[in-house]
């Protein structure tokens, strides 16, 4: 999938963590509460752990605000299925340009990132 | 540390019940979700101690966070349910304060109208007065004082540090056009009276007595208003606050709508 600066105002940024790594997690197809959380998981470096009351309490109120919804599958009923809607594209791109400037304004800073840690 | 298999069903129980401290909307919604994926969580960890304190860390925060998200969005409910028992018992204390104080003035109509017809018969001032004379701060019993067209006392039952009272000016003046007025008069800090002025020939009759039973009976009143509307408040907030975890999908809808 590939991200584009949305033309459209985005929503209001940042997001809160848990919400942009559920996000980036469904940002390249829909994903099941526990593929998920492997990706959050995967998205961190596996130092990020999300549990499931906090992805479900986040699901719901995403879910409520436009940014994912749920898809149906007929292969497994008892599985739910979340997928991005426009809304939560253009919030996660949003995010990114964010998080994009930020890191250029650190370089040209002089603040070096290496390995978890920064130093200047 | 391996889990045990033994070890892996005890913390999924342990789990299971926990999650019945969910509102009940939410925990409707993604009961079976949330398991699954403690189930998976679990069956592929590595470390059981890691596994665990994550779970347990995640349930008490989510716990909380939801529970707080559901509260805030029934807030205004509360504020509903909360402005209509203080209109209740509000209502109950005025109406049973205005009911309290209109019959504080039953014996008092009699006794000046009874007085008045006496001296509009040509009885003398002093024979219509009662008998008995009595302080007006101290006593509860009902006194009649008859005073000229001028506002003068003519003849009375009581006294007040030795003297006899006056009502406030402009009670002859409206009595003088409207036959008869109830007056709550204080002639002095702390003694409060309910008297009725009436119309007499050639002047007035006012007959009154000392509030101070009315006004206990009155803080009495208001006591009770207070204490119901204390407890019933009281169970309606903890009944607002337990929906959440006894009610239905209506709690969802309300969370889903914050």
């Amino acid at each position: 999938m590939t991200l584009r600066v949305a033309k459209s105002k985005p929503k209001p940024t940042p997001l809160t963590p848990a919400v942009f790594h559920i996000l980036l997690a469904l940002a390249d197809g829909e994903k099941h509460g526990y593929a998920i959380m492997k990706q959050v998981e995967a998205d961190g470096g596996g130092f990020l752990h999300m549990g499931p009351g906090t992805l479900y309490g986040s699901l719901q109120r995403m879910t409520a605000a436009g940014l994912v919804e749920e898809i149906e599958q007929s292969d497994d009923e008892r599985r739910r299925y979340y997928r991005l809607t426009g809304t939560g594209k253009q919030a996660l791109n949003a995010d990114l340009v964010r998080l994009r400037r930020a890191l250029a304004s650190a370089r040209e800073k002089g603040v070096s990132i290496i390995a978890g840690t920064t130093s200047k | 540390m391996k889990m045990s298999p033994r070890f892996r069903r005890s913390v999924l129980r342990t789990y299971q019940l926990a999650l019945n401290f969910y509102p009940a909307g939410f925990r409707e919604h993604h009961r079976e979700e949330m398991l699954r994926c403690a189930r998976e969580i679990l069956a592929q960890s590595a470390s059981a101690r890691k596994t665990v304190c994550l779970l347990a860390e995640d349930l008490v925060r989510s716990l909380f966070v939801e529970h707080v998200a559901m509260t805030i969005a029934r807030i205004p409910q509360l504020a509903i349910l909360l402005t209509l028992t203080t209109f209740i018992a509000g209502t109950a204390y005025l109406i049973s304060q205005q009911v309290l104080r209109m019959s504080a003035n039953d014996p008092q109509i009699q006794l000046a109208e009874d007085a008045a017809s006496r001296i509009d018969s040509g009885g003398q001032a002093a024979r219509v007065i009662p008998d008995r004379h009595v302080d007006m701060a101290s006593s509860l019993a009902p006194f009649v004082i008859v005073y000229d067209d001028s506002g003068r006392p003519i003849a009375s039952s009581v006294t007040l540090d030795g003297k006899i009272p006056a009502p406030p000016r402009g009670v002859f003046d409206f009595v003088r056009s409207n036959r008869e007025e109830g007056v709550t008069w204080q002639p002095r800090p702390g003694v409060r009276i309910a008297s009725v002025v009436t119309r007499s020939a050639n002047g007035f009759v006012v007959a009154g007595r000392n509030m101070r039973e009315i006004e206990i009976r009155e803080a009495r009143v208001f006591r009770l208003a207070a204490a119901g509307w204390l407890a019933v408040n009281f169970a309606l907030v903890m009944l607002w606050l337990l929906t959440p975890l006894l009610g239905g999908g209506q709690a969802l809808r309300l969370q889903a709508t914050a």
